[in-house]
């Protein structure tokens, strides 16, 4: 059965996990990790390593703890993982079949209900900070889009689609291009116009390759697998439509859909869209540069 | 007597118009739905009664008056089925 804690259950979580910590840095957010035990502090240590950095004035902080055994029922084989988001009276609570997550502020309680299972508590840990780096980009002008984004002469070009759409395959095809994620990407609007920035988050790309970064964004890209390359402007309202529905934790919170709305907007008007068909070879990017150079 | 219901955006659909189109974001389930511009010329002005609104539709685009009316009201359930729309006590003296 499914249980969902109330704000009572992170109030005295008792001890934390272990005495170890670590500071990453993704955008312009600042996130300490404490509570770590010195296992899953060495595992963090390689999953984020281009995002490590010695700031410990850091704006979030998250600590884990051990939670009870389940939260959430499990999905079923093969299933999608159980995420769910939810109000509460004075904070917000994540929630999960093997975690639970309580945020105020700039403060996040996360229980874990595996503690010896490292590959459980980094889960949990990553969805956090998937959580919160969503969550911050709205607050300070930016957004998370479900999207490749890749560097070249430059300038960061960002392939958006669901699951499935082409994500992983267009970054296998952009070699010598550097990645800044090829599964979640952070754009955010700052003095010098739009910015794309990486993310430890992981599709089917490893970490190691990514030099932690911004890079003024040239282009969005809707993925259309396609038996030809061919570039088609997207229309504002449905280029904001399209690349609304590839943001996470959109649903159930009014807010930030007030939020996030006129942002995309903005940033759909100053930067071009298009739906970009491609066959699965490195011939589009000849296209987007074409076009790009008039 | 039974008041008549009266009918309302729902609040918890965020929305804006784009170049003649409404984007909508469904507030639970976080879905967007963009409407053509008949969609949004309905949308935007769904207090009106149908049949201003189908003659608008119906001298604007080359349409007659039935069909322009038959396709308002088809939209107006289906903004209420999606939840976009919904039924409130008229609460007009």
């Amino acid at each position: 059965m499914d249980w969902y804690p109330e704000a009572e259950h992170f109030e005295m979580p008792g001890s934390t996990l272990g005495d170890h910590s670590l500071v990453i840095r993704i955008g312009a957010l600042t996130l300490r990790l404490g509570g770590l035990t010195p296992l899953i502090k060495e595992m963090a240590e390689k999953q984020y390593s281009p995002f490590l950095v010695n700031d410990h004035s850091s704006a979030f902080l998250v600590t884990v703890y051990p939670g009870r055994p389940t939260y959430l029922k499990p999905p079923p084989p093969f299933g999608y993982l159980r995420l769910e988001e939810r109000q509460l009276e004075r904070g917000s609570l994540l929630v999960s079949n093997d975690f639970a997550a309580y945020r105020n502020g700039n403060t996040v309680t996360l229980r874990i209900s595996r503690p010896d299972d490292c590959k459980s508590a980094l889960g949990a840990i990553e969805n956090n900070i998937r959580w919160i780096v969503a969550d911050h980009a709205i607050n300070h002008r930016g957004f998370v889009i479900h999207s490749a984004g890749l560097v070249r002469n430059g300038g960061a070009y960002v392939f958006f689609g669901p699951s499935g759409a082409g994500k992983s395959t267009v970054t296998g095809l952009s070699e010598g291009c550097p990645i800044l994620s090829d599964d979640l990407v952070l754009l955010r609007k700052t003095q010098a116009g739009w910015v794309a920035a990486t993310t430890p988050f992981a599709g089917t790309f490893p970490q190691e390759g990514k030099t932690s970064g911004e890079y003024p964004l040239k282009g969005l890209f809707r993925l259309i697998q396609a038996d030809c390359d061919r570039l088609s402007p997207l229309p504002r309202a449905l280029a904001v439509g399209k690349v609304l529905s590839c943001c996470p934790f959109i649903g159930n919170r009014a807010k930030r859909q007030n939020l996030l709305l006129p942002l995309v907007e903005t940033c759909c008007s100053e930067i071009p869209a298009h739906d970009l068909f491609f066959r699965k070879t490195p011939a589009f990017w000849k296209i987007i540069l074409e076009t790009r150079n008039g | 007597m039974v008041e008549p219901l009266k009918l309302i955006r729902n609040p918890n659909v965020s929305w804006r118009t784009i170049e003649g189109q409404s984007v909508l974001i469904f507030n639970k389930e976080g879905e967007v739905q963009v409407l053509n511009e008949v969609g949004t010329y309905v949308w935007e002005h769904f207090e009106e009664k149908p049949e201003d609104l189908a003659a608008a539709i119906s001298e604007e685009y080359d349409v007659s008056m039935e069909e322009a009316l038959e396709d308002v009201h088809k939209f107006i359930e289906q903004m209420k089925a999606a939840g976009a729309l919904c039924e409130t006590e008229d609460e007009t003296p």
